[in-house]
């Protein structure tokens, strides 16, 4: 079991507008994947796709070949968790609460609280640093803090596959690779990460596979050294680029051309 | 409602509506508890049953009468109707026998009998409806006597809501089928009442209009029909035969002592004397 | 101590002191009247049927159904209050705003209407509140339930019944009208064992199936992705804490009319005082709601002085500046 997605013909619309149609998609398992593209080119509506959050109205999404559609909301939460773009926590609760939750799909009726699940949410609040923070309210930590909390409410879930939409949004510099180093040692440990991303250095450095989307299906997919190059950013992205060896891991980085413009004013 | 064993001559009565009140006033019966009439906001019981509840517990309101207030008078009856209190008869009874009538209003007669019964004086009962009887017919003659034809008399009811003409199946109704006077189209239907607006007023007219306010003026469309053309133009209006009588006894006595009193009206509004009793 | 351990104590010596609380309301409930009866007295004429018959009679068959109504109800309506606010993620969601209260009023103005034995009178409510909640989830439902629409839907739902019941009172002639108003004012005249038990049964069944509910409900808070990540779909899980609500609701209001604010105010209260909602709370909220309407009905029965009064009266008078201070407050102290 290597927790590889798969989605075949999959179409996903939300009320009579197709996002996503006819969209064919191998995503190792193993792995980290990082899915980029342009804003509304569909990759957040595929990431709900895959995570069942959305029917779709044509195709299959599978896991190890199993159909997600097929599989219990709970079966499928102990496989798959998701950390959604801006999610709202109820007002004044704490950090160890929200954490807590992430047990939920582990859980039995009648059966209370147990020790493995607390091993779990300590495990998840150490890992991601939040353990100081369990007894502050949600609502009162940094944005950076935040995000943290819910991580380790995903980790607190302790499934294989991980979807992370756009989890360094909203953060500054510091916090964005802190969670991303987070992603590579999740990796490590063998879990299966997928998530949306903005910035196309952090994600060639950060996956081991790449799928840049483009209006509602993917430009290309593969290892980034392979994908990210400049005729792709610009068919893409519309932006005239060079790409070059990230200076710290040899990772395609992107560079924007300086534009006309601006070379005037200097 | 079912079967009820009343001690041999209950002496503790609690009444919980107007005509159950005239009632047992009338057999000589002060009742411990009793509530005011229906719609009367003010002055609890009917001044004209004064000398007869002047020891008498209000336990109202009619609509939810104080249940520790009637159990704490320790009654041996309890007098109601199915109409008024159906959904606390098994409370009622677990405080004394209970007799319910069906309902109120047209059955006034037969409920005096039960009424009688449940209290040992059908004997009495009957000689004051014969009393009535032969005094309603009495007046009846002096009115033919007086008028030639009889004239048509008109009952309207001022009340929260629609104002109502009040039909022969009501207790007003039964009185002046009694006596024997005719009633206007609009009145001449063997029904409760009809329900009108400002601009239907003129189906009250009559050679006789008695007017009875219930509640509290304010609250009725009294001063909106009166100053109605309509009204105006009524012939009662204009000949100066309308007449403002008491809603406790046209409305709400519901029984012999209030129906005399409405004798006592008519033959007023007539202008004939009043057939001295018997 | 963290948090959590904290939270939960503080959830525990309230609930202790709600129950104290509520225990003395209920002794002070079965003792006063009209006839007072020492309080020691009263539970002997209760349990043990001893002493004078007429205070057994008082007690047993008047007092004890009056207070117990209010105490089941009132819970019934504050567990309503707090599923419907967080189901439908707004503050002032409550049994009046999503049409159970007016299909419950227009049951039971119907059965006058129709000259239904009075006794039929709470069925036909509540019979009517669960038609209401269908409707509602039928007009709601499009493969989920949107928390936004369901309010919506649901104050148009309330509307069109309250104008319907309206519509029946204006043309009621004024001797039902005047009862079909009192019974939409929520009052607890006249309430019996029977009525009580089974009132009884079915809202503790269905505050049982609350609490089972309640790790769904907390997971739901968390918005309709994660929820769906973690297991929960929404749709599924919104309709059954509105199933479990709307049964609430209809019991209650079925056993005591349509009695106004407690349903709202019972949710912010409790928040207010123990802090984010949780399992605990949501028995607190049971417990606050009992208390809230006893009290109620204790102030509109003896303190009041005016015979007969609607507790549903005292409630709407007595629970909006009550709200309104809380909220004064909260918002101080949140700047």
């Amino acid at each position: 079991m290597t927790n590889a997605i798969t989605a075949a013909g999959l179409r996903l619309a939300y009320g009579r507008t197709a996002i996503v149609d006819g969209l064919d998609l191998d995503l190792p398992g193993g792995a980290v994947t990082a899915i980029v593209g342009p804003n509304a080119c569909g990759k957040s509506t595929l990431l709900r796709g895959l995570a069942r959050l959305i029917a779709p109205e044509a195709g299959t999404v599978a896991v190890d070949g199993e159909d997600v559609h097929r599989m219990s909301a709970r079966a499928l939460a102990r496989r798959l968790g998701l950390l959604p773009q801006q999610p709202t926590a109820p007002d004044g609760i704490s950090v160890e609460a929200l954490v807590r939750l992430g047990r939920y799909p582990h859980q039995k009726a009648l059966r209370p609280w147990s020790k493995a699940d607390q091993d779990a949410v300590e495990s998840a609040l150490e890992r991601t640093g939040t353990a100081a923070l369990r007894d502050r309210a949600v609502d009162t930590l940094s944005g950076g803090q935040r995000q943290r909390a819910w991580i380790a409410l995903a980790l607190a879930q302790d499934t294989p596959l991980l979807l992370l939409d756009e989890p360094t949004t909203f953060l500054d510099l510091r916090h964005q690779i802190d969670v991303l180093d987070l992603v590579a040692d999740l990796n490590d440990g063998g879990r299966t990460v997928v998530m949306v991303l903005h910035d196309l250095g952090q994600a060639a450095r950060y996956a081991d596979h790449l799928v840049v989307m483009h209006e509602g299906a993917p430009a290309a997919a593969g290892p980034p050294a392979e994908v990210l190059t400049a005729e792709l950013v610009e068919a893409v992205f519309g932006v005239a680029c060079r790409v070059v060896p990230d200076p710290e891991t040899g990772t395609p980085l992107v560079v924007p051309r300086a534009s006309a413009r601006h070379r005037a004013a200097s | 409602m079912g079967e009820t064993e009343i001690p041999a001559k209950p002496e503790r009565v609690v009444v919980l509506d107007s005509g159950e009140l005239d009632d047992v006033t009338l057999l000589g019966i002060e009742p411990v508890g009793a509530v005011a009439p229906h719609f009367k906001t003010s002055g609890g019981f009917p001044d004209y049953l004064a000398s007869m509840t002047e020891n008498t517990v209000d336990v109202g309101p009619m609509e939810e009468p104080d249940l520790e207030a009637i159990a704490e008078l320790a009654p041996d009856l309890i007098l109601s109707s199915k109409i008024r209190h159906e959904a606390i008869y098994e409370d009622l009874s677990a405080i004394a026998p209970t007799v319910f009538t069906e309902t109120t209003g047209v059955a006034w007669k037969e409920n005096l009998a039960v009424h009688a019964e449940a209290l040992g004086l059908e004997d009495e009962a009957a000689a004051a409806l014969e009393a009535y009887k032969s005094e309603a017919a009495a007046l009846g003659a002096s009115i033919q006597e007086a008028y030639g034809e009889m004239p048509t008399v008109s009952v309207v009811r001022f009340l929260a809501g629609p104002t109502r003409l009040y039909q022969k199946a009501t207790f007003s109704g039964v009185i002046l089928e009694d006596v024997g006077v005719e009633r206007p189209e609009s009145q001449d239907v063997d029904d409760f009442a009809l329900e009108v607006g400002p601009e239907q007023i003129d189906l009250a007219d009559a050679d006789l209009v008695f007017v009875t306010v219930a509640d509290d003026p304010e609250n009725t469309e009294q001063q909106a029909v009166q100053d109605s053309p309509l009204w105006a133009e009524m012939e009662a209006v204009q000949n100066g035969k309308v007449f403002n009588v008491a809603d406790e006894i046209w409305m709400s006595g519901i029984g012999i002592q209030a129906a005399r009193l409405v004798l006592a009206d008519i033959a007023d509004a007539a202008g004939v004397e009043l057939p001295a009793a018997e | 101590m963290n948090a959590i351990a904290r939270q939960r104590r503080r959830t525990a010596i309230l609930a202790l002191a709600g129950l104290v609380l509520l225990a003395a309301l209920m002794l002070t409930g079965i003792s006063m009247g009209r006839n007072p009866v020492a309080p020691d007295k009263a539970l002997a004429a209760l349990f043990l049927g001893t002493g004078d018959s007429g205070d057994v009679l008082l007690i047993g068959r008047f007092r004890t159904p009056r207070v117990l109504a209010a105490v089941i109800a009132g819970a019934g309506l504050a567990v309503a209050g707090t599923l419907l606010q967080r189901v439908a993620r707004n503050p002032l969601a409550s049994p009046d705003v999503v049409g159970i209260t007016g299909g419950a009023s227009l049951g039971a103005t119907a059965a006058m209407a129709f000259g239904l034995n009075a006794t039929l009178t709470p069925l036909a409510a509540l019979a009517g509140g669960l038609i209401a909640a269908l409707v509602l989830s039928l007009l709601a439902w499009k493969r989920n339930i949107d928390p936004l629409r369901l309010v919506l839907v649901g104050l148009a739902v309330q509307a069109g019944l309250t104008a319907a019941v309206n519509l029946f009172i204006v043309r009621f002639p004024a001797e039902l009208a005047s009862s079909a108003l009192r019974w939409t004012t929520g009052s607890l005249y006249g309430r019996n064992w029977t009525e009580v038990i089974i009132g009884a049964g079915a809202i503790a069944v269905a505050t049982g199936a609350a609490f089972a509910l309640h790790r769904r409900l907390a997971v739901l808070d968390l918005g309709d992705d994660a929820a769906g990540a973690l297991g929960v779909r929404p749709g599924p899980a919104r309709l059954q804490l509105l199933a479990a609500a709307v049964v609430l609701a209809s019991l209650a209001v079925a056993l005591t009319g349509p009695v106004g604010f407690v349903a709202l105010a019972v949710p912010h209260l409790v928040r207010r005082v123990a802090g984010p909602p949780t399992a605990g709370t949501l028995g607190l909220s049971a417990l606050a709601g009992a208390v809230l309407l006893l009290a109620a009905d204790l102030v509109a029965q003896h303190v009041l002085p005016i015979d007969g009064l609607p507790v549903g009266v005292v409630t709407s008078t007595l629970g909006a500046p009550l709200l309104l201070a809380l909220l004064a407050r909260q918002h101080r102290s949140s700047r």
